[in-house]
């Protein structure tokens, strides 16, 4: 099993590429899969034949982790073994107790890319070894260690990270589909709103090359926050403590405002409600009166726009098109605030959701060599400052930070600088890498150090060579020189799992792997299960009852182990169903009477009403007993 | 470098950005950096210095970039030659085709996928946002008003208020304007003392929230108001502690009583110590030079020495005068039976360090010079000099001089990591000692040549001094060993070599004052250049620049607080001008007048102490006088000034002396940005 640790410089030219590589989307609300074939950026689709497979993971006692839409429906029944959102913590070191045993964000995020790469592999037919992900420009150093880690984890071998809108900007320009438009040169505003993340970028765009001229975002704002803010006053208006609240009504009421968020892209009013065995509210909701309660959010939204213009600025870059990229993009009051703040712009908000999926997919064709995107190159920035702390005159125990690697900068890169000695008798210079804006090195995130000692002198009198060198994988090296002596030192700056031998590394993996998971074929089954259980502890009177027979028929069914074309057209229907009592539930208004669609009832051969009969004797059969 | 670039990128030297991209397109087809890292570096960096060529105009961009590349090339790549082919006229392929067979996706057209302004939005955007204005406005004041209301509470009460104001009402504003609000009420009311702790407490735990937020601002104020609590306790708590004893009052006048008496007991006994001291030492000197002095006429002072950590040593000096220069010292230990005193004299140091020196430098060879003093000790009695290294020419008492460079020095701190305050520990004692022989020129030369004097010699010249004066002293010998270590881990420059302390410690020794006054053992070298000297008064610099003919500078340390100089920006920025008609002067003053003002077109950054040369700036050695006048565009106020003898001690050039000796004046300058606005010296020849 390939180990994070074990990366050196030279690991991009050695190894060797063999299988399949695809590009993955790991997103705070959902996470997608692509690979390059046939010329183009193709997304995979999971088991349930869906693009999207939420970034959601369920742990049970018995050690059976879900993944995805099931784990999704779990977050309402069983939301103590349930995660989400863990995106927002890679790198931190949160753990999150699901099923008994504790768990870091990366290890979930371990799960969720072990179920792509499975699905990967059931699509392509072939072993997946690589897969390039995808992380926000604006994930700082720990993190990208983070979703590295997390792909060792997975049993996928991850050398390279790309920034979310670098790859979406990939995927606009439209590589493989339509040609490559080389006439146009163009600078792209790249606006990535996701579930948890925003990231703006400047891209410039000509013939072949893209290159991330300027980049920005903020790492605490998405589209969960407005979910947030609309389940706030839904819980003001209906006299309810939202903090007071048991985490499973919170989560129900943070998935309906969810909800209701997507149903005003549609729609300009909508009522969002939440019903459950003590109590059944509601709320309305408009697009006004959405910007009335999320004013701040929107401010927040356009602080990285501005950085960024201003950058363009700096650079003298005209901005041609803005593209709007991330679910939360759908949104039209984000849209049209975005309009207003860029006017004269070409605004275009092309498959938000799958944009830098299948970026990444692009990508990947071009980590693979495939000779038809291998000539594009995209190069990235570095969002951030790194630098060293130098002793400050003015307060001595508050080193301040020197940059080396300037925030913006091409990557890979590599810049040096001297520093002198600070004090007299000085005889180790002690080389701290941070990595941030902030003045004071204490602001900054610590990435690492390495110490040279230096012949002792008067101070000012030695100096030493600093270069940092930030190659193409984003691993960082820092050598230094001392000047006088000739002296050389070099250190990998390499955070997160490489404080644990590579053997370690393996034993986590193969704890991770003791983790079952439901087989395949069964998926689709489990999945209804738990959107069933989910839909009958919100659900209230007739339409619970009618869930929950539904269900227990489905279970008989299942128990006979014949006539798998019955099992599925059941499931089928019962799809539909849920669809139906789930629009039934947020809205109010449609009745979830069967004749509203349900095929069940229009479609049916003699057989199933034979079935049928079934059905009655066997729920009269147990009604009675 | 910006020709190396383009030929790199195989097209003329152009500012046309179109044509720069193409190239650098065409080239990365070729080299990409999944196979080829190393060229693509090159030629990304020449497509960078050539972009940034093409936005920016003008030639300091080249040499910066020069600069940059010289020092990119650095040790990793060596030479710049082109390793591969320029580029030729690339034809590149056109676009992959259409895509054929079925679309997997229902993507959206382009057409489709445009967002079209809503003018409707636009008005709800507008109106929504006048009305969070107003609303914020609103809550602000309200918070204000709610948050003075709360400063003015006390007890128990307060707490049980601001509790509940925490959690219901500030917590979910976490915004900027509502921490400043917060750190207003904080600045400015007198609140109760648990209250601080509270809102310390609070704000911690939001700065940890705000830095994993980052929210940068927020996470600022929040310190700052963390800190200001912190200032704002400490205030109280000394309040309280003055509050004390005035519940006490009773008590007052027996303690007082009571310190009063054993102070005073004990300062008798002192007093009687010194006494006996001042009687012996009048006895000495009376004995010695031809008896005048009485007990009286001294002003004993006990001192401490630094590294008597078991206070054996009594140790006294002897003043004439407040102030004086010392006459005699005394020392004695305290273990010792007769309880006899060893006295030295000034006039006896110098005998001893004649003594030394002669039968010691017949061996070196060497020459009177510098010496350099480095002591980090907090013991100003005996020298607390802490600031690092300077160098002074040191003649007649020591003290006197010890005590002249006390004032002008501040603090630094020793090597990396260590704060000053665990340097509590006097390290007294290290010197710089500088090596002189004329035929060689630099230190390096001299270290390599160096001949070190052999130990016994060493020990056997020492010791016939000590015999000779029947001097006590505290101390080490220094063995050759010893020395050579100092020396081969000393540092060293072209002018002088210094050692480190820590040498010294790792060896455990310390040599004392006493110790290398009385064996004054110096070495000397010899000045770097005419231009660099130092001016022992008042101020110190490590360099000194000709600011105009016959006029030295250095900056003044008087009010910066930096220790490096950099004063190149100063030379040549002072000029001998003829005496400006807004100087008021009579007639026949005016033929002997000359004056000094800042030159057309310079800017003095900061105050500056000159040194002017009086002979070659045509002021006669002694009795003139000097009138400055500061002028402010129009206004100008001329002021005469007393000149004082520089050798007198405590003399310093700050607070607006102006010294004479050494064949110099030694006047402050005011910094300057305009000539209109600078300072104009005039010195009137008798």
């Amino acid at each position: 099993m390939p180990s994070v640790a074990c990366c050196t410089m030279k690991v991009w030219k050695e190894v060797e590429h063999m299988g399949r590589i695809i590009g993955i989307d790991l997103g705070t609300t959902n996470s997608l899969a692509a690979v390059w074939q046939d010329g183009e950026s193709r997304l995979i689709p999971n088991s349930l034949g869906e693009y999207l497979t939420p970034s959601v993971v369920s742990i049970d006692e018995d050690g059976t982790v879900y993944v995805g839409k099931i784990a999704k429906e779990r977050l309402i029944s069983h939301p103590e073994q349930t995660a989400s959102v863990f995106k927002r913590f890679m790198g931190t070191g949160k753990t999150y107790k699901l099923g008994g045993k504790s768990y870091r964000p990366e290890e979930l995020s371990a799960l969720v890319l072990r179920k792509l790469k499975e699905d990967a592999e059931r699509y392509l037919g072939e072993p997946v070894e690589e897969a390039v992900i995808s992380v926000p420009a604006y994930f700082n150093d720990m993190a990208r260690k983070a979703t590295k880690d997390a792909g060792a984890l997975s049993g996928l071998r991850v050398e390279r990270i790309i920034n979310e809108p670098s790859a979406a900007a990939l995927a606009c320009r439209g590589f493989g589909k339509s040609g490559w438009q080389e006439e146009n040169d163009e600078t792209l505003l790249v606006f990535d709103f996701g579930g948890g993340t925003l990231d703006v970028s400047l891209v410039d765009c000509f013939e072949n090359v893209i290159e991330i001229a300027a980049v920005s975002g903020d790492n605490h704002l998405g589209g969960s926050d407005f979910d947030a803010v609309i389940a706030e006053q839904f819980c003001r208006e209906n006299q309810l403590e939202f903090r007071q609240l048991d985490l499973k009504r919170q989560e129900i009421i943070l998935a309906s405002a969810a909800r209701a968020k997507c149903a005003l892209t549609k729609e300009e009013y909508t009522v969002m409600s939440v019903a459950d065995e003590d109590f059944w509210e509601k709320m309305e909701l408009s697009n006004r009166k959405l910007i009335q309660i999320s004013m701040h959010l929107f401010h927040k939204m356009i602080v990285p726009v501005k950085s960024v213009l201003n950058d363009a600025r700096k650079k003298m870059l005209d901005i041609s098109k803005v593209v709007l990229v991330g679910g939360s993009c759908k949104m039209p009051t984000v849209q049209q605030y975005l309009r207003r703040f860029l006017p004269d712009s070409q605004m275009t908000a092309m498959n938000p959701d799958y944009m830098v999926a299948l970026g990444v997919g692009i990508y990947s064709g071009i980590k693979e060599r495939n000779e038809d995107i291998k000539d594009v190159l995209l190069t990235d920035i570095c969002p951030f400052t790194l630098g060293t702390g130098i002793y400050n005159e003015a307060d001595k125990a508050r080193p301040t930070m020197a940059a080396i690697i300037d925030r913006n900068s091409v990557l890979p890169c590599s810049k040096v600088r001297k520093f002198r000695t600070a004090t007299d008798f000085q005889n180790v210079i002690c080389v701290d890498v941070y990595q941030g804006e902030e003045y004071y090195v204490a602001d900054n995130i610590y990435l690492g150090e390495l110490s040279v000692s230096v012949p002792i002198a008067l101070k000012g009198q030695e100096a030493i060579t600093v270069r940092y060198t930030y190659d193409i994988n984003g691993i960082l090296i820092v050598d230094v020189k001392v000047d006088s002596t000739g002296e050389e030192a070099r250190q990998i700056i390499m955070t997160g799992m490489d404080t644990i031998a590579p053997e370690e590394v393996d034993a986590y993996v193969k704890e991770l792997e003791k983790l079952k998971t439901p087989p395949a074929g069964q998926e689709e089954t489990k999945m209804l299960f738990a959107w069933g259980e989910r839909l009958f502890a919100q659900s209230t009177g007739e339409l619970r009852e009618e869930i929950g027979r539904r269900l227990q028929y489905l279970h008989y069914l299942l128990n006979q182990e014949e006539n798998s074309i019955r099992i599925k057209k059941w499931e089928k229907g019962l799809r539909e169903f849920f669809e139906n009592a789930d629009r039934y539930l947020d809205m109010a208004e449609l009745s979830w009477e069967m004749d509203q669609g349900d095929s069940w009832y229009q479609e049916r051969t003699q057989e199933e009403e034979d079935s049928e009969e079934d059905y009655v004797r066997w729920y009269d059969g147990h009604l009675t007993s | 470098m910006v020709r190396w670039a383009f030929d790199v990128l195989g097209i003329e030297v152009t500012k046309d950005t179109h044509e720069i991209k193409r190239a650098y397109a065409a080239l990365v087809r070729k080299y990409h950096p999944e196979e080829h890292h190393g060229e693509w570096t090159r030629i990304h960096e020449a497509y960078q210095i050539a972009m940034e060529y093409a936005k920016r105009l003008g030639s300091p961009t080249e040499e910066l970039i020069a600069e940059g590349r010289e020092e990119n090339c650095g040790w990793e790549d060596g030479n710049r030659q082109e390793e591969f082919e320029p580029l030729e006229s690339g034809a590149h392929d056109g676009g992959s085709e259409e895509e054929k067979g079925e679309e997997v996706y229902n993507h959206e057209t382009f057409q489709d996928a445009q967002v079209i302004e809503n003018t409707e939005y636009d008005a709800m955007f507008r109106e929504e946002h006048s009305h969070w204005v107003q609303k914020n406005a609103e809550h602000g004041s309200m918070l204000h008003k709610r948050l003075k209301k709360l400063a003015s509470l006390h007890g128990k009460n307060a707490q049980v208020e601001w509790i509940h104001f925490f959690e219901k009402e500030f917590l979910p504003e976490e915004t900027p304007e509502a921490l400043m609000l917060l750190l207003e009420t904080v600045r400015e009311s007198e609140l109760p003392d648990h209250i601080l702790g509270l809102i310390w407490t609070v704000m911690e735990d939001h700065r940890k929230r705000y830095a994993f937020r980052e929210e940068q601002d927020c996470r600022r104020l929040a310190e700052e108001i963390m800190v200001c609590c912190q200032i704002k306790h400490a205030a109280v708590k000394n309040k309280k502690v003055q509050r004390k004893p005035l519940s006490r009052l009773w008590l007052i006048p027996a303690l007082a009583a009571v310190f009063f008496v054993l102070a005073w007991s004990g300062q008798r006994a002192e007093n009687r110590k010194k006494e006996e001291a001042s009687v012996e030492a009048a006895a000495y000197l009376n004995e010695k030079y031809g008896g005048y002095y009485s007990e009286e006429d001294f002003i004993a002072e006990k001192e401490t020495l630094f590294n008597d950590d078991e206070d054996e040593m009594e140790y006294y000096r002897f003043r004439e005068k407040e102030h004086g220069p010392v006459i005699v010292c005394a020392m004695r230990n305290k273990k010792n039976k007769d309880k006899a005193f060893c006295f030295f004299d000034s006039v006896q140091e110098k005998e001893i360090k004649q003594a030394f020196s002669e039968r010691f430098h017949e061996r070196i060879g060497h020459a009177e010079g510098y010496l350099f003093w480095d002591s980090k000790t907090e013991d100003y009695s005996l020298g607390g000099i802490e600031d690092g290294f300077f160098q002074v020419r040191y003649e007649g008492d020591f003290d006197a001089f010890i005590q002249r460079e006390i004032k002008a020095r501040r603090k630094t701190s020793k090597i990396t990591g260590v704060s000053s305050s665990d340097d509590a520990r006097p390290l007294n004692g290290i010197c710089e000692y500088y090596l002189y022989d004329p035929e060689v020129k630099t230190m390096k030369e001299k270290l390599e040549r160096q001949d070190f004097p052999e130990d016994a010699e060493f020990q056997a010249a020492l010791e016939e001094c000590a015999s000779d004066y029947q001097i006590q002293f505290r101390g080490i010998m220094l063995p050759e060993s010893f020395f050579e270590e100092w020396m081969k881990n000393a540092s060293w420059d072209e002018s002088r070599v210094s050692i480190g302390n820590d040498v010294v410690r790792s060896l455990g020794i310390e040599p004392s004052i006493p110790f290398l006054m009385l064996t004054g053992w110096y070495l000397s070298m010899p000045l770097k250049e005419e231009r660099e000297f130092h001016i022992p008064n008042g101020m110190y610099t490590r360099e000194t620049v000709l600011m105009g003919e016959g006029i030295y500078g250095a900056e003044s340390q008087i009010r910066s607080d930096s220790f490096e100089v950099e004063p190149d920006w100063m030379e040549g920025s002072i000029e001998q001008i003829k005496t400006p008609e807004f100087v008021e002067l009579e007639e026949a003053e005016r033929e002997r007048a000359v004056s000094f003002r800042l030159r057309e077109g310079y800017t003095l950054r900061t105050d500056c102490c000159l040194a002017i040369d009086k002979e070659v700036c045509g002021i006669a050695d002694s009795g003139y006088q000097v009138i400055i006048t500061e002028q402010y565009g129009d206004e100008a106020h001329s002021y005469r000034r007393d000149v004082i003898d520089y050798g007198i001690p405590y003399a310093h050039v700050r607070g607006g002396s102006i010294l004479d000796g050494e064949g110099y004046i030694f006047l402050e300058y005011s910094e300057a940005d305009r000539i209109d606005r600078a300072e104009v010296v005039t010195i009137i020849n008798p």
